[in-house]
């Protein structure tokens, strides 16, 4: 667990956003910033609210961002040991194990018992996952504080598998037959009953939704910048897409991840905060 | 694992979707993106790119053949684009995928009914009129008779 010294160097996180570490001063066109945004972003947003799993993580003091890095490092050497022909399980399963199999994570309380482990800490674990994973973490909102109906719907979700890229099928696909989709074309779509809609989440492409007859097609980078300057294109890049996380590699697919965690163990060495 | 299949067919679904139609569906991204400018569409090749490397690139043809991750996906849209049917009043007005030749007759039918049923109450109005107009000569050359009775029984 941390020491005082973390927990000053957590209060100067939470306070001032303008640390050493903060997020805006790395290369976003290098898709590989992105895990080391979403560690930062988690850790000052959301690890530091007194609310955040409270029952996982301690209600009086929290680990530093050195613990939670090194138990996002256990997790992907976890999730890189999965065999890709192996037996698919759901995500609930494969967390569990995750959990079973490391009773000492180091941003977890030490009050916890082998038993009660999972309840406490399946959130916060998701949370790991999402962002070792290269997902988007649920958006936390007023009414969502901690993203809990993205987090619902994806522990059925199967590893090994696709269905973190592209999504659960909407048909069984044994029952698809070839065919000709020639209708399939936006100004032809867009001259019905739906309407096409961008998402920036890489598993709801080609989601429809017949009740508000809305299909949503993946788009990003582009999309964002437009909306971020107000229907202005920005000439320069925004967040790196997923897509070009998958090109250059990723956890889910086998991605050596050295290079990215050299330079996320560097950062943690840079702020002080390392005592491993 | 699926990753590299899943960077070769959003490419290809982008393609289906918008480089069909002779640049219909390109003015339609346009429009969605809010953007006029093709340096401000990076994510997929443009038609210049098409032009240039019209020999290089393979095309893909329309077909669920071609996709493997995302064929249930395509399959699902087109079974309900196919499938889709009005289910309100207001739904009746927006065209269906399938048959449109069907829409268009009845869209055609509704206009000429309802253009018939104008022409019917305009009718019924006019004989109204018409048959007011009758009673009112009528009255008016009954009181021109009884009038000319008057002038015509003096001294």
């Amino acid at each position: 667990m941390a020491d005082s010294s973390d927990h000053a160097a957590a209060a100067s996180l939470e306070n001032d956003q303008r640390t050493s570490i903060y997020a805006s001063g790395y290369d976003k066109s290098n898709c590989k910033s992105f895990i080391l945004l979403a560690v930062e972003d988690f850790f000052r947003k959301t690890c530091f609210s007194y609310y955040y799993h409270n029952a996982a993580l301690g209600s009086g003091s929290r680990a530093s961002i050195a613990a939670v890095a090194f138990d996002m490092i256990d997790l992907i050497t976890y999730l890189a040991a999965i065999d890709p022909s192996g037996e698919a399980r759901s995500l609930e399963w494969w967390l569990q194990d995750f959990v079973q199999k490391n009773p000492g994570l180091r941003s977890l309380a030490p009050a916890q018992t082998p038993d009660d482990i999972w309840i406490y800490t399946k959130g916060h674990i998701y949370e790991l996952f999402c962002i070792v994973a290269g997902l988007r973490p649920p958006l936390a909102t007023s009414d969502n504080p901690f993203g809990q109906y993205a987090r619902t719907k994806m522990w059925h979700y199967k590893l090994p598998g696709p269905e973190f890229l592209v999504g659960a099928p909407p048909i069984d696909p044994e029952s698809v037959s070839d065919g000709p989709i020639e209708e399939l074309d936006a100004a032809f779509i867009c001259s019905g009953p739906f309407r096409i809609r961008f998402t920036n989440v890489l598993a709801n492409n080609l989601k429809l939704n017949t009740v508000r007859r809305e299909l949503l097609l993946y788009w990003e980078d582009n999309i964002s910048g437009l909306t971020d300057f107000l229907g202005r294109s920005s000439r320069e890049r925004t967040t790196p897409g997923m897509m070009d996380q998958f090109r250059d590699g990723h956890v889910l697919g086998k991605f050596p991840f050295l290079l990215v965690l050299s330079t996320l163990i560097r950062k943690v060495d840079v702020c002080g905060n390392c005592q491993l | 694992m699926s990753a590299e299949t899943v960077n070769s067919e959003l490419p290809a679904v982008i393609d289906l979707f918008f480089h069909r139609g002779q640049g219909k569906s390109i003015r339609r991204l346009q429009t969605m993106l809010g953007t006029r400018k093709f340096y401000h569409i990076r994510t997929f090749r443009s038609s210049v790119d098409k032009y240039f490397y019209r020999w290089g690139i393979p095309e893909r043809q329309a077909h669920l053949r071609e996709f493997r991750l995302y064929r249930p996906h395509l399959a699902y849209l087109h079974q309900q684009m196919m499938g889709w049917k009005p289910r309100t009043f207001s739904e009746l007005f927006i065209p269906g995928y399938a048959d449109r030749l069907g829409w268009y007759t009845a869209i055609f039918a509704i206009v000429f009914g309802v253009l018939g049923l104008l022409s019917v109450v305009t009718s019924i109005v006019q004989m109204g009129l018409a048959i007011v107009a009758l009673q009112v000569s009528q009255e008016q050359l009954r009181l021109q008779i009884a009038q000319l009775g008057n002038s015509t029984g003096g001294p």
